[in-house]
């Protein structure tokens, strides 16, 4: 499974740290989220999928 | 008249049928018969109006045809706004905006709401200890109003004291620009006034708050000028005080209608930062946010040309079928939100961190507080114009008294 936030799309509305804390930082001065490295296999998918449905601006891509 | 409007609208955001009504305006609005997500409307001069999901979210996406500009000659608004000068960074499209908004991402980053978090806390204890044991309150000047209005101004670094007078001349500007232009321009040139105040008070000794930091931070190399600081500052006044302040006071309107849904928050309370989201989408503070076409285009299969104005109804396509499954019902646990509360885009609201901290703290303090609180509804009062933020201007309530918290 591969997981990452397009950084072309993210804007920052960081409510992928609200639903998935443990999946996702956020680059302040770059105002958008990235995944915690690590994450994608300690993570379980259905939590990536609540915090790419939860996206607002589509950003978050899951290929499994 | 847009030529050639395939679907043209009798609809007027600064009416007061969309306050009163807004359910049922969405409705006509959304569910017509050719199912188009936009239209014309000839009330105000012209303009276009997009309530729909998948064109709002487009349009956001495109800034160079839907430019966010504003200036004397190209005025903003629909009608024109009665302010001057553009708003930094809200009034500006690309690099430009994008180079304003690193000035204060210091500041308005999801990390620094959170080591807010204690102070919110605070402050909102203190609000609730003034009229806990009272058994009655008018919960926005209490509450609602007065918590984004002192987290501002200390977050500015400026006398949270001073408070309400700020609150009123914002009011001013955001509601009364149709109804009291005059009024209106005379609480913009307050705003001007003070703010300037501010910013030769703090000249020479900046301290460790955001306005000294907009004041030291540099822009490709130059720091702001003073006109560019005034309106910096003015933006975060206007998106700080009315906007969080709106969100709240509409739910817990709608939440006194629903004695099921008081439960399942009272139940529910530590779920409070993800609830929030539900409540930011059916109730939140609307805003009249515009674009205006920069060159002739076809949209959704409607003809666009350069000049005209583009209404984009964000608190309308959060209710959007297409989007949301059942969208006049209140789903705390809603599954899938990706409301447009906050816009979206280039332009996402900078406060969005902090105003969800800040609601998320009043709701939790209300629902482990005075949950049984009962609304006053002779003595309500919603802001006459909603055409720029849907907000109470009052909201008596009345309650079982508690007990101050140390």
């Amino acid at each position: 499974m591969k997981v990452w936030v397009d950084p072309g799309r993210c804007r920052g509305h960081a409510l992928c740290l609200t639903h998935a804390p443990e999946a996702f930082e956020f680059i302040d001065l770059e105002d958008r989220s990235i995944v915690i490295d690590g994450a994608v296999g300690q993570v379980a998918l259905d939590v990536f999928q609540t915090a790419a449905k939860n996206c607002p601006e589509r950003a978050i891509i899951i290929e499994e | 008249m847009a030529t050639n409007a395939k679907h043209v609208i009798d609809f007027d955001h600064h009416s007061p049928v969309l306050r009163d009504n807004n359910t049922e305006v969405f409705k006509s609005l959304m569910y017509n018969e050719h199912g188009c997500p936009m239209g014309w409307s000839e009330h105000h001069g012209g303009f276009w109006a997009i309530w729909g999901y998948e064109a709002l979210y487009a349009a956001v996406q495109d800034w160079q045809t839907f430019s966010s500009g504003h200036s004397a000659e190209c005025p903003k608004g629909v009608p024109s706004t009665n302010y001057i000068d553009p708003l930094i960074p809200i009034d500006y499209d690309g690099q430009i905006q994008q180079d304003f908004r690193k000035v204060v991402l210091n500041w308005f980053n999801p990390g620094h709401a959170r080591g807010m978090q204690a102070r919110i806390q605070q402050i909102c204890d203190e609000l609730v200890n003034s009229f806990i044991e009272r058994g009655e309150a008018e919960l926005s000047y209490e509450m609602f109003t007065a918590m984004p209005a002192i987290v501002t101004l200390e977050m500015l670094g400026w006398d949270s004291s001073r408070w309400r007078e700020w609150v009123d001349w914002v009011h001013a500007m955001i509601h009364d620009g149709v109804l009291d232009p005059e009024g209106s321009m005379e609480a913009v040139m307050n705003l001007y006034g003070s703010i300037n105040k501010e910013i030769s008070d703090r000249r020479d000794h900046l301290g460790d708050d955001l306005f000294s930091d907009m004041m030291r931070t540099p822009v490709n190399d130059r720091l702001l000028t003073d006109d560019e600081l005034r309106n910096f500052a003015l933006l975060v006044l206007l998106g700080g005080m009315d906007t969080t302040a709106g969100v709240t006071g509409n739910s817990l309107l709608l939440i006194d209608k629903d004695p099921a849904l008081r439960q399942q928050l009272i139940d529910n309370v530590d779920q409070m930062p993800k609830i929030i989201e539900e409540f930011l989408r059916i109730a939140g503070p609307g805003g009249g946010l515009y674009r205006r076409v920069t060159a002739d285009t076809e949209f959704f299969g409607e003809q666009l040309k350069e000049g005209e104005k583009v209404l984009m109804m964000f608190w309308a396509a959060s209710r959007d079928p297409k989007a949301f499954p059942d969208p006049e019902k209140i789903d705390i646990f809603r599954e899938e939100n990706r409301h447009m509360a906050f816009g979206l885009g280039p332009h996402r609201c900078l406060g969005s961190h902090h105003a969800r901290m800040m609601l998320s703290t009043m709701m939790t303090a209300i629902f482990t507080r005075f949950a049984d609180f009962q609304v006053q509804w002779d003595g309500v009062e919603r802001f006459e114009d909603c055409g720029s933020v849907y907000a109470v201007r009052h909201l008596p309530v009345t309650f079982t008294p508690g007990t101050r918290l140390v």
